[in-house]
Parts: structure tokens; C-alpha cells; sequence
């Protein structure tokens, strides 16, 4: 039998995002891109584009300085 | 927050005594994931509400304006005998914990940090170490690394000059009172975990009423280096970590007493 898939979501609270690039840095799988679009204070933000590969490890949530990333599985 | 149609479960986000509250820090300073450790540590141990924290002054205090839990601002590192009068004097059943950097704690504060160990205090200590003063522009600090330019060594500390860099953690390990020391980092996933362990750790000995608890955490403070926070942890990884080792330096689960005089 197949084993199902853990289905993860990251969510970024971009007004809460420095733009530091950690997140993006400390993913293992290269699931998140630093984006195009700024937040309020002026900063780019992170943006979520790879979900197939995500695992849900944590990493780029724990490293953020700023506490902006949620990550989810989804049930 | 917008609706999902599926119902999902919480891996990791913001700890409960966490505000839900931006970061005043600078883009890129670990402080921020110190903070959060030790609310994460707050959360597991179940103490939000008969925890009290002492700030000293600098950057790092910042966690206080965004940590659901009770504080006192003390004088420049004088928080660990601030500490001593909440535990002591207020309440003993409080657990009481100081966040102190280094131009806090190691420079100005080295006295009363050591002092509260020689009294017997049980406390908790986590000390933000990012080799400089943050707050008031970048100057040096005594944990600056040889050779490191700050605005008051541009050519660099030089050690004929400007001494060398202290080593607290190791310190604070030869101190009887302490009953747990340890150096971590938060630039990748392990250690955190590892940082985190520490800390919940030096909570714990102070919850057991065993003594004094110490975790020095490094990070480092891009404006104060002049780089962009991915430079400024690359700058880490070569140099603090060079200087720093990390791991843990003592940890026992009694104070080790000897008489030398008995009275009968
Ligand atoms: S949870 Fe892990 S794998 Fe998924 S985006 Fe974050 S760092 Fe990458
Ligand atoms: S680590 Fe946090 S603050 Fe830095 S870019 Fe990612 S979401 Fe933004
Ligand atoms: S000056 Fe340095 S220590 Fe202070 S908030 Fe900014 S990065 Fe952090």
C-alpha cells in the first residue's frame, strides 16, 4: 500500500516579514523564493512555491527572526 | 486569516506567550528566535503565569515589549540582583529568569552575574552574546573578537589595546552555585533544537530548586558588522563559531558542598 503523502501549508504573515532571506536560506527542499511584492514597511517578502517537496520540517518557521511563518499539515 | 476548507493541524508557529505582535528588532537579528525559545520553554513548562522576567538593557530586552509574561527593567546589568529580589523578597515560588547581551552582562553586569552565584541564587540566565553593542551603534564589547572592527576599534581589537574576548559560559562553569552552563547557536534547525533543550534545561534546574542556571546563546548583529543579515550569519559561522565553541559545560544535578569547618 502507497503511504499517503503529508500534505504541509506554510503561511508567511508578510507585514510581520523583515526580509531577511533566512527562510529561504534554511529550507531544505528550495520551497521558498524571496517574492517581487514589498510589505507596508518596504521589505520584499518570502513566497511559498514549492509544496509538493515541503516536508514540513519546521526549519524556515523556527529560523525566522521575526516569528512570521506558520507551517501546517494538513489533516 | 482567510478560511480553509480543510481542517489542518499546527506544526510550529507562534508560542502562546508570544505576543501576536511584530518584532522591533532589526531585519536579521537572532534575538528574535532567542525570544522565542524562551517562550516556547514558557509554553512546555506550563509557568506562563508565575514566571517573572528580568531585562537589562539592550536590544535584547526588546522581547520583553513582545512576551506575554510579567518583567522588570533593570539598571544596566543589574538583573540578576534584581532577580534575586523577586525570587528572595516577593516571591519564592515565582521562577524568575533574566535576559541580559553582553555589553549587559559581561561588561557592566560581570560583577553582580558572578556575585548571584556566590550568594546561592536560583536563577535562570539566558545571555545574548553578538560580540558588540548593539543598541548604541557598535561599539566594542568585551566578547568582541580579536582582529573584529566596531566603531571604537576601526582598525580592529588588538589585544595590547583592547584585551580579549571573554568566554562566559566556560566562567560561569567553574562557579559552585552553577549547577548548568552551556553556549549555543540558532543558525540552522539543530541548533535550535539544541538551544532549546539548553534553556528548558536551565529553567528546569531552578524549578527543582538544584541552582543556578546559565545558557549563553550567540548570534550575530548585522548592522553592528555593516552587513546584510545573510553576510552577517555567514561572518557567524566563520568567526564566532571559531571563537565560541559550543555545548554544554557543566551540568549536574546537585550543588557540590564541602565543609571545611564542622561545627558539632
Ligand atoms: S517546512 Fe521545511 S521543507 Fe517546508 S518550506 Fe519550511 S523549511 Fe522548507
Ligand atoms: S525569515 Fe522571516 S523575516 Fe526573514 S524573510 Fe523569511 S519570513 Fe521574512
Ligand atoms: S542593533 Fe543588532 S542587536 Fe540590536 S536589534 Fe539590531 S540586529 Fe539586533
Amino acid at each position: 500500500m502507497e503511504k499517503k503523502k503529508k500534505v504541509i501549508e506554510v503561511e508567511i504573515n508578510k507585514e510581520f516579514c523583515k526580509g531577511c532571506s533566512f527562510c529561504v536560506d534554511s529550507c531544505p527542499k528550495e520551497c521558498l523564493i524571496m517574492g517581487e511584492e514589498i510589505n507596508s514597511v518596504g521589505y520584499n517578502f518570502p513566497v511559498f512555491i514549492n509544496q509538493e517537496d515541503c516536508t514540513g520540517c519546521g526549519a524556515c518557521s523556527f529560523l525566522c527572526p521575526d516569528i512570521a511563518i506558520e507551517v501546517y499539515q494538513v489533516v | 486569516m482567510e478560511e480553509k476548507d480543510s481542517p489542518r493541524r499546527l506544526i510550529c508557529g507562534r508560542p502562546k506567550s508570544l505576543m501576536q505582535a511584530k518584532s522591533p528588532l532589526c531585519s536579521g537579528c537572532q534575538h528574535g528566535i532567542v525570544g522565542r525559545i524562551i517562550s516556547e520553554v514558557i509554553d512546555e513548562l506550563g509557568i506562563m503565569g508565575n514566571v517573572v522576567g528580568i531585562g537589562g538593557v539592550g536590544c535584547h530586552a526588546m522581547s520583553m515589549f513582545v512576551m506575554n509574561v510579567d518583567f522588570v527593567q533593570a539598571l544596566h546589568g543589574r538583573a540578576p540582583a534584581v532577580g534575586t529580589g523577586v525570587k528572595r523578597g516577593l516571591n519564592e515560588e515565582a521562577v524568575v529568569f533574566t535576559i541580559q547581551g553582553d555589553g549587559d552582562l559581561a561588561a557592566i553586569g560581570i560583577g553582580d552575574l558572578i556575585n548571584a552565584t556566590v550568594r546561592g541564587e536560583k536563577l535562570t540566565t539566558v545571555f545574548f552574546n553578538n560580540a558588540g553593542y548593539g543598541t548604541t551603534g557598535g561599539q566594542l564589547a568585551p566578547t568582541t573578537l580579536i582582529g573584529q572592527v566596531t566603531t571604537t576599534t576601526p582598525d580592529g581589537r588588538r589585544p595590547e589595546a583592547g584585551g580579549f574576548p571573554i568566554h562566559v559560559a566556560e566562567l560561569m562553569a567553574g562557579l559552585p552555585g552553577v549547577v548548568y552552563s552551556a553556549r549555543c547557536a540558532v543558525n540552522t534547525l539543530a541548533q535550535f533544537k539544541r538551544t532549546k533543550k539548553a534553556i528548558k534545561t536551565a529553567f528546569q534546574k531552578q524549578i527543582d530548586g538544584i541552582g543556578y542556571g546559565f545558557v549563553e546563546v550567540l548570534s550575530a548583529c548585522p548592522p553592528l558588522l555593516k552587513m546584510s543579515p545573510t553576510k552577517a550569519r555567514e561572518w557567524f559561522e566563520k568567526h564566532m563559531l571559531a571563537e565560541y565553541p559550543l555545548g554544554e559545560f557543566k551540568n549536574v544535578n546537585e550543588r557540590e558542598i564541602k565543609y571545611q569547618i564542622e561545627n558539632d
